[in-house]
């Protein structure tokens, strides 16, 4: 809408008919926009990423989602979970089959204070991963954390059987 | 004395008559003014404001490795309104040169960042990007976005359209080009032009009557504001008072871009055209801004006179009228003499009317709509310009509707279809058809058309017995023989099999495979009606009341879009996604207003899941699907389904990505003549073969061994024993019996069960 200047011709102000609709006009309200109500907004009231250690992990040759998983692991880093969890779901309709990137998108959601759907997509990473010891590990770790921290210990301990039998390093 | 002069009494009274009467009509035209200036507001902020929110297919993402055949991608281009052009000079054009490819993508706001336009240069191999790149650096891309494709608006009514645009994305030329043919000094005038009303005015009393216009671009669009086309002194003398009140009130940016918008250029049929992004698609098939000179100029040539300039009902007229535009355009400096000289020769440019592109995808919209009714009030998609980004993909959107188009051909006209197609893992909706002719916005079969789903039921039943891993396996033998249950009726229900045989035993794995009734019904019954319908119901397929046998070879009805939430779980392995047309919604400057993010939730054992997939994929293999002609290759699994007197022809199945459930059938409900096998398998076949859909190959989940069975009795076997299958099967529960052969051939002397049970599992 910017770029065009109101005019600056001649002054039809000076017309008694002008000044006339002007008096008329004034007492109308200045048109507004009005505003749709927002059903569900996100991203800005959720809480920072908790720091927690991050192992240095093996990568797999990088597919086309590995540049959006990095940004997505920078912008957890900094706190704004929502556009990690929006870079990482991009992800993973490219690479569906990435258990890392479904382990990052559990630990998105839960920064975002989602820690059910955290755990299913936690448990998706262990489904994904298959083969890959170390991501089941961690998959599992993140998992007695999440149990624990809701005070399911019994759950916790599974968990915690099933990170240890994963092995990895 | 030299008293003052008195005031001459006598001419007060004269006085207060004239301020008397001035100030009353004052008071009456202040009145009037009001009131105008209430009705121009009203109808400036009714057109202005009234902005239906623009739809847009998900965008496509390249990158090395991307299955795409180069149909797929024209589809895509095509979608998008790309133009083949020569090095794809510009944004929104490509070219093609046997495998290469070079694209030039627009600039875009996506929901979740923007994309700059990139002259992009990619190669497909045997239907698969093998080679991307930026074009100008000539360095190599790990991926890159298109912009996403505009599907539709969500309009207050069917009567009025308009491709809104902003004035952002308005060519520049044609606003020159438009004011120096209608209204040099729109930027300096107040609403009025007094010279060119005077200039009007002067011709109109030489003639007597009104010939000439003299209108700026203002007044136009106040009467346009009136249906009719009155030409009175007193309309004029309101239109111009309208008008310098307009100016008053808005900027010339806003009445700009309202009369880009607003002004009436054609005629379609019943259909009204207004706005310059309307007319373009009707006129050219494109977009605004991929518009020729020549072609802009006979836009702007069309504003004096919509139907006397009609290019193609008057060819003649309207090319004359354009190149006396391009004309003017020239005398102003906006084009060179070369340009003007070369413009004029080219032809009107306008697609016959038979020949318009008709896109449209009614179906995915109504879902659309339906989507965001749960959370936005109608008014504000219809009137706040809002962005909804979908899931729609256009290549698979195109290859559905071939797909039904082709097999329908020939067909009865009474025989209609439904098609819905999925991400299986996102649960994105990726195409949609609600009936025969899926430009027609009718009874939408997809979401709507409640049938009974015959044998897609089945699966829920093996997956209700799957999941007792001590109970039941693949292997486990079903009894195929005579049924007969007495109903509560006391009537007695003696189902049979499609094909009225009995095989006396069956491995579970083709009783599935092979959608026998009485296996699977006796299967039902034994693990339990309610038990199995509550499993459905969490599935997805509501549970049907009265729960009755019948149900359980598929009485329940169910539109499509239920199935295929149902067959998402399955494919997604016992993860329950569901089913979103909708990723997000951003206000027209981008601010995004909600995001519908991944949601998954763990419903059945994986394992359990994993068993039935291998039972669809031998249904694929040797069952009910496998009159399917597939890629070389391709494993995929799927289900028919039949119904009584074959009024309903199903089928559902999916790959590693991509999911289909295709109906077809009659709104009265009339035969068929179609099976499952007969009817829908073909459409789903050639979308999943069009679309590349990935193989079924990834390793089974932990705890799902792969074991040689004996098919006759389901005890062990090995590898080279007569007929001997290799199952999937749940690793605490494997067979406890060995078979002849199978003890021979595996079983070496001094070596357990369980050393055996190890080995295989790699322990």
């Amino acid at each position: 809408m910017q770029g065009y200047p109101k005019p600056a011709g001649p002054r039809l102000a000076a017309l008694l008919l002008w000044t006339l609709f002007i008096a008329g006009c004034a007492a109308a309200p200045q048109a507004s926009r009005p505003a749709p109500a927002p059903p569900t907004t996100t991203g800005t009231e959720s809480r920072p990423a908790p720091a927690r250690e991050r192992p240095a992990q093996p990568r797999p040759a990088p597919g086309p989602a590995a540049s959006l998983q990095l940004e997505a692991e920078a912008a957890l880093a900094a706190g704004d979970p929502d556009r990690a969890a929006t870079l990482l779901e991009r992800g993973l309709r490219l690479e569906p089959r990435n258990a890392s990137l479904w382990l990052s998108l559990a630990r998105a959601r839960d920064a975002e204070g989602d820690e059910a759907q955290a755990e299913q997509l936690a448990l998706r990473a262990v489904r994904e991963a298959g083969s890959q010891p170390e991501l089941q590990r961690r998959a599992w770790t993140f998992i007695v954390q999440l149990r624990e921290r809701r005070g399911d210990s019994a759950g916790a301990d599974t968990a915690r059987r099933r990170a240890a039998d994963a092995g990895g390093d | 004395m030299d008293a003052p002069p008195e005031p001459p009494r006598r001419r007060r009274p004269a006085l207060a008559v004239v301020v008397l009467l001035l100030l009353g009509g004052m008071v009456l035209l202040a009145a009037w003014g009001v009131s105008l200036d209430r009705a121009v507001r009203s109808q400036f902020e009714g057109k202005r404001w009234a902005v239906p929110a623009t739809v847009y297919a998900r965008p496509l993402e390249l990158y090395p490795g991307l299955a795409l055949s180069p149909d797929a991608l024209a589809e895509e281009l095509a979608a998008l309104e790309y133009r083949e052009q020569p090095l794809a000079p510009r944004p929104g054009t490509w070219q093609r040169q046997g495998a290469l490819y070079l694209v030039h993508t627009r600039p875009f706001a996506h929901w979740d960042g923007a994309e700059p336009a990139r002259r992009l240069r990619l190669r497909l191999d045997s239907d698969t990007v093998s080679a991307l790149a930026d074009a100008d650096t000539g360095s190599p891309a790990a991926l890159a976005r298109l912009d996403a494709a505009r599907i539709g608006h969500i309009y207050p009514g069917h009567t009025e359209d308009r491709w809104l645009l902003q004035l952002a994305e308005v060519p520049p030329l044609l606003v020159a080009a438009l004011m120096a043919v209608e209204d040099s000094e729109f930027f300096h005038h107040r609403g009025v032009s007094l010279r060119a009303t005077l200039r009007a005015a002067l011709a109109n009393l030489r003639a007597r009557r009104i010939v000439q216009g003299g209108s700026t671009l203002t007044q136009q669009l106040v009467k346009n504001f009136y249906l009719d086309d009155e030409r009175s002194f007193r309309r004029k003398f309101r239109e111009a008072a309208m008008a310098l009140l307009l100016e008053r009130r808005y900027s010339k940016g806003e009445i700009l871009e309202t009369y880009l918008n607003e002004v009436y250029l054609a005629q379609d049929q019943e259909r009204a055209i207004h706005g310059f992004g309307l007319a373009s698609q009707h006129l050219f098939g494109e977009p605004l801004e991929t518009l020729a000179v020549e072609q802009l100029a006979l836009l702007v040539a069309m504003v004096n006179g919509p139907s006397y300039y009609n290019p193609r009902r008057h060819p003649e007229r309207a090319l004359q009228r354009r190149d006396l535009v391009l004309q003017r355009m020239g005398e102003e400096g906006l084009l060179t003499p070369e340009a003007v000289a070369v413009a004029r020769e080219r032809p009107l440019g306008v697609l016959p009317a038979a020949e318009r592109r008709r896109r449209g995808y009614p179906a995915f919209l109504e879902l659309v709509q339906r989507d965001l009714a749960r959370d936005y009030a109608r008014e504000d998609l219809q009137s706040e310009g809002l962005r909804i980004f979908t899931t729609l993909a256009p290549a698979i959107q195109g290859a559905v509707e071939d797909a039904i188009a082709t097999r329908l051909a020939g067909q009865p006209q009474a025989l209609e279809a439904a098609a819905v197609f999925l991400d299986a893992d996102s649960g994105e909706i990726l195409a949609l058809v609600g009936g025969r002719d899926p430009r027609f916005a009718g009874f939408n079969r997809a979401l709507d058309a409640r049938r009974p789903i015959g044998s897609l039921v089945k699966p829920a039943i093996y997956l209700a017995a799957l999941a007792q891993p001590g109970r039941y396996s693949l292997a486990s033998l079903l009894e195929d023989a005579p049924l007969s249950l007495a109903l509560p009726g006391g009537q007695l229900w003696e189902p049979r099999n499609f094909d009225r045989e009995f095989r006396g035993e069956v491995l579970t794995i083709d009783a599935l495979a092979q959608s026998l009734n009485l296996p699977t019904i006796r299967l039902g019954l034994e693990v339990g009606l309610p038990e199995v319908a509550a499993l459905a119901g969490r599935l997805g397929l509501p549970e049907p009341a009265p729960l009755v046998p019948s149900w359980l070879i598929g009485t329940g009805e169910h539109p499509p879009m239920e199935v295929a939430q149902f067959y998402q779980t399955l494919a997604a392995g016992g993860f329950r996604t569901p089913l979103r047309a909708v990723r997000a919604v951003t206000r027209q400057d981008g601010e995004r207003l909600s995001r519908y993010p991944l949601a998954t939730e763990t419903l059945v054992d994986g394992r359990a899941t994993w068993l039935v997939q291998a039972a669809l994929v031998e249904a694929m293999r040797s069952g009910t699907g496998r009159s399917a002609t597939l890629l070389p290759g391709q494993v995929l699994a799927g289900k028919t389904g039949t119904t009584g007197d074959t009024r309903d022809s199903w089928f559902a199945g999916f790959g590693e990505d991509l999911l289909g459930v295709v109906w077809l059938g009659r709104d009265d409900n009339g035969p068929t003549r179609l099976t499952g096998a007969t009817g829908a398998l073909p459409i789903w076949t050639e979308v999943m073969r069009r679309a590349q859909a990935r193989s079924l190959e990834r390793a089974p989940p932990e705890g799902v061994v792969d074991v040689w069975i004996e098919p006759a009795t389901g005890r062990y076997s090995a590898e080279g024993c007569p007929g001997a299958r290799r199952l999937p099967f749940h690793a605490d529960a494997l067979p406890d019996e060995w078979s002849e052969c199978g003890r021979r051939a595996q079983r070496p002397a001094g070596r357990g069960l369980a050393d055996w049970l190890r080995e295989l599992l790699g322990q």
